[in-house]
């Protein structure tokens, strides 16, 4: 080794290694100490604990009902948000890359909900949709329409909350904006003399040219969408009120570590389920992505 | 579509700036309904629906900072506090990091790259478990230890991501120059590219602050006393100070409003002056705490 390697290694250390201490502890150790308790029926009343194989597993599985409803609810949350988010996001990104006046105060206020947080979100949203003193049923009583429970019901709750979470929609709308204005003009001004339909611009020009973005706002709404907790828990009142039909599997898992009992064994368990779920999701939509994307590269 | 604004013909001009202007109002709705609201009575918030309130007065924004369990300025202050660590922590090492990674050349540097960028894929509740054990067996439960302490170690692998995608655009040349003039590799870090750094830095201050206003998780689990609540918690618990009847039945929305509107401020003050890169920020990294 040279001087200067053995130099730069020592450097490279004297500036890196704090991560790299940071990394062990903060990343090693708790996912191989989740995979351990994930094996153990430890809890924060019980100090004493012992292994108990994959028992944690099985009781999931095979018994555990409201872990099948937790699940239930987040793939029906997550599907209808990822979907209408993106339907949404694309739209008014399209909208936003015409040359018009004043389209910077437009781009302001589609981005504007993403920066309320989720806690100012929920109060929003419920007072909007409060079956008696909300707009929505007012308005809707005003057509001759008799309003409906909303998140109160546990029949509509879960559309509710789904309709809560698209307000904001501003970061993948700014994804794809940015790619769309990326696409050279010249292509559509070439198919304009051609008399090409814009649905057929979209699909032949657009898309293709921002179909890796696509992908990428697919695989990032998907996780998102999967992992969402604020709104549920806050909307839900912590326990996927009403009747457990917000209740999604970050609540229920919440619920299981960090509160009473506080089983933390069990909810090992379940957060390594839910990270092979994951897991599953990006790939499919990885192999789903190359049926899509056009690799210009 | 794409052509010069003055060859797009009018009819084209007129849906879009319809399109343009429904989709606002739609969005704008549920907030107006909010703002308005929060100068009504209770009587007024509590009945039917009405759009404008019979007279505007800024009451329950008086009321609000009188209310017994609700410390505006307290939750303020703590998430202040919070996010002035995480920052600290996180500038601090994760640009040391970055800089060791785009400076020197080591073996297997890549490799220590991508294994530590991997770690993003990670749902936080993998971590969190054992965390909350070792940190409760450690005597910092109620406590913002637990909130701030990662953050000193450089393991926010995004900001890493980031500040090195930063740093490569820095011409090498300027390195170079300081080592000839036998600068010390802490003195090139600290005198020139930290002082180059500043709109990367700007970048992680916006989305810590936002994450760390946001976040509600960490001080749920960690944080019990009322007087170390975020403004997070701070909120989120105003409608149990009324506990008027049965859930979700009656709230005094003119009170909460006024509160959650007062919440937004820091907020959207942070946007309002740094509106671009705020935008920018956020599109860069797609998330939102």
């Amino acid at each position: 080794m040279s001087v200067k390697n053995r130099k730069d290694t020592r450097n490279f250390f004297a500036f890196a290694g704090i991560s790299i201490v940071g990394f062990l502890a903060f990343y090693i150790y708790p996912i191989v100490r989740t995979i351990y308790l994930s094996f153990t029926n430890t809890s924060i009343m019980d100090p004493i604990h012992s292994m108990i194989g994959w028992k944690n597993f099985e009781r999931a599985i095979k018994y555990d009902d409201v872990f099948h409803l937790a699940l239930k609810n987040t793939f029906k949350y997550a599907i209808f948000v990822a979907a209408l988010k993106l339907l949404l996001a694309l739209l008014a990104a399209i909208l936003l890359n015409n040359n018009l006046k004043g389209i910077g105060v437009f781009r302001t206020i589609f981005f504007l909900p993403f920066i309320i947080p989720t806690f100012a979100v929920s109060y929003v949203f419920r007072f909007f949709f409060h079956p008696a003193n909300g707009l929505v049923n007012e308005t809707l009583g005003k057509v001759g329409i008799t309003g409906i429970g909303w998140y109160a019901d546990s029949k509509t709750a879960m559309a509710t909350l789904v309709i809560s979470s698209l307000w904001g929609f501003g970061v993948p709308m700014l994804i794809f904006l940015a790619a769309l204005q990326q696409v050279p003009k010249e292509l559509y001004e070439v198919a304009n003399l051609d008399g090409a339909s814009r649905w057929l611009q979209f699909r032949v020009i657009t898309f293709p040219a921002i179909s890796a973005v696509f992908l990428f706002n697919v695989i990032l709404s998907t996780v998102d969408s999967l992992k969402s907790f604020d709104l549920a828990f806050l909307m839900g009142h912590g326990e996927g009120y009403p009747a457990n039909s917000t209740l999604l599997y970050s609540v229920y898992l919440f619920n299981q570590a960090f509160k009473n009992p506080w089983n933390l064994g069990y909810a090992s368990a379940l957060a390594l389920i839910f990270f092979a779920i994951l897991l599953v999701l990006t790939g499919i939509n990885f192999k789903l992505g190359k049926l899509y994307v056009k690799n210009e590269n | 579509m794409k052509t010069e604004m003055n060859k797009k013909p009018l009819a084209v001009k007129i849906f879009l700036y319809v399109a343009l202007i429904s989709l606002s109002l739609t969005l704008l709705l549920p907030l107006a309904s909010l703002v308005l609201t929060s100068f009504k009575t209770f009587d007024e918030s509590v009945g039917v629906y009405r759009w404008i309130p019979n007279q505007f007065n800024f009451n329950n924004y008086r009321d609000v900072f009188a209310l017994e369990g609700f410390n505006y300025w307290g939750y303020l202050r703590n998430t202040l506090t919070i996010f002035v660590l995480k920052a600290i922590g996180t500038v601090l090492t994760c640009t040391l990091t970055a800089y060791g990674l785009v400076r020197f050349n080591v073996k297997y540097r890549n490799l220590i790259f991508t294994v530590l960028l991997s770690v993003i894929l990670l749902p936080g509740e993998l971590l969190a478990i054992p965390m909350y054990q070792l940190y409760l067996s450690v005597g910092w439960f109620d406590t913002y230890y637990p909130l701030f302490t990662a953050c000193f170690f450089g393991t926010d692998v995004f900001m890493i991501f980031m500040f090195r995608q930063f740093f490569m655009s820095i011409p090498k040349e300027l390195f170079e120059a300081a080592e000839t003039d036998g600068a010390s590799e802490f003195k090139i870090y600290s005198r020139i590219l930290l002082p180059l750094s500043r709109p990367a830095i700007m970048t992680c201050l916006i989305l810590y602050f936002t994450g760390t206003y946001n976040d509600l998780y960490g001080p749920l689990i960690y944080i019990s006393s009322h007087d170390k609540w975020t403004m997070a918690q701070g909120i989120k618990s105003i409608e149990d100070i009324f506990n008027l009847g049965p859930r979700d039945y009656i709230v005094p929305w003119n009170l909460v409003s006024a509160a959650t509107l007062l919440s937004l401020i820091p907020v959207l003050l942070v946007f309002g002056f740094a509106q671009k890169q705020f935008m920018d920020s956020m599109a860069r990294t797609g998330i939102k705490g």
